[in-house]
């Protein structure tokens, strides 16, 4: 079964990168750590066939910020998830615009409302709000700012 | 002017300079500027198309500020849109009206809580007409556009409106 083989290659050519998988939802999910997690998804891509990142997302879980990434294979018909977290002291996350381009505005996206930094990509600046903008609205310790350009920011 | 209208034909009039254009000239001939901010200019693009037709009021879409003298802010305003409708606006030239419709650029409406919108586009620009609606229907902007016709009707003269850029 093509999970079971990703769970061993990742295992063999990592050790200790795989945290839990979780079989019991509707989509396979992964819990990586961050450390390798741009390599295993390179694995991902060229051995596994998941050619397509359908959608790259984060989470304030608290303490902690949590990426997705959710991965599809048209060859196989499968989809995946990987999870890892990132620590909100350290807010830094290898970017993954190698592996699909289509990460380049997700990430932008992430930075914008999360962020986390990317480290390598090509084009890292804020996608949706201005740039001059104070704060990443997203984070659950969010506050605006009392104006914006002259304007009061009424919330 | 008593004695010249007796000696031209009787489909001559006398009338004002200023009423003649100012009101029966602009009032029929309202451009409006080609943009929308939300999901308002939907129905916006509706009021134009045939079935509702404003072409019949004399009011065409432009996609220049500079050749527009209404605009109507269709949609919901962030922040970041608010700096350049202020600067559109400030870009048309005199007389110039704006008609804020729906709900969004009235208020704020369903995003009155959101971080990023601006609660009514009148917080940066001076509104003529507010039309409610979420969104409002293509009769009520011609409504909309009515009251406005009927307030340019009514206008003593010409006024300037520019906000100061630097507040």
């Amino acid at each position: 079964m093509l999970i079971q083989q990703i769970i061993q290659a990742v295992g063999d050519r990592y050790p200790g990168t795989l945290v839990s998988v979780d079989q019991g939802g509707q989509i396979p999910t992964l819990l990586l750590n961050p450390k390798w997690l741009v390599r295993v998804l390179f694995v991902l891509r060229d051995e596994f066939d998941f050619e397509s990142l359908m959608c790259e997302t984060a989470s304030d879980k608290g303490e902690r910020i949590m990426m997705i990434y959710h991965l599809f294979s048209t060859k196989h018909r499968q989809k995946l998830v990987v999870k890892t977290e990132l620590l909100k002291e350290d807010l830094r996350m290898e970017t993954a615009e190698e592996v699909w381009r289509a990460a380049n505005w997700y990430e932008r996206e992430i930075f914008d409302l999360f962020g986390v930094e990317f480290v390598g990509h090509s084009d890292l600046v804020r996608i949706m709000l201005p740039p001059d903008w104070v704060g990443h609205p997203l984070l659950k310790d969010y506050a605006p700012a009392p104006e914006y350009q002259g304007m009061k920011i009424e919330w | 002017m008593g004695l010249l209208e007796h000696r031209l034909p009787e489909n001559v009039f006398f009338t004002k300079l200023d009423q003649l254009t100012m009101r029966w000239g602009l009032r029929n001939s309202l451009w409006y500027m080609l943009f929308g901010t939300a999901c308002c200019a939907i129905e916006l693009m509706q009021t134009g198309m045939s079935r509702y037709d404003l072409d019949r009021f004399g009011m065409l879409p432009r996609a220049t500020p500079r050749q527009s003298d209404l605009m109507i802010v269709a949609g919901t305003v962030t922040y970041k849109m608010a700096i350049r409708i202020k600067r559109l606006y400030e870009q048309m030239p005199e007389p110039k009206y704006v008609i804020a419709m729906g709900s969004c650029a009235n208020c704020g409406g369903a995003f009155v809580h959101s971080y990023s919108v601006l609660n009514g586009v009148d917080k940066i620009i001076p509104v003529d007409v507010y039309i409610p609606g979420c969104p409002p229907r293509p009769e009520a902007l011609i409504e909309g556009c009515m009251k406005l016709m009927d307030k340019i009707n009514r206008e003593p003269r010409l006024v300037k409106k520019t906000v100061d850029s630097r507040q």
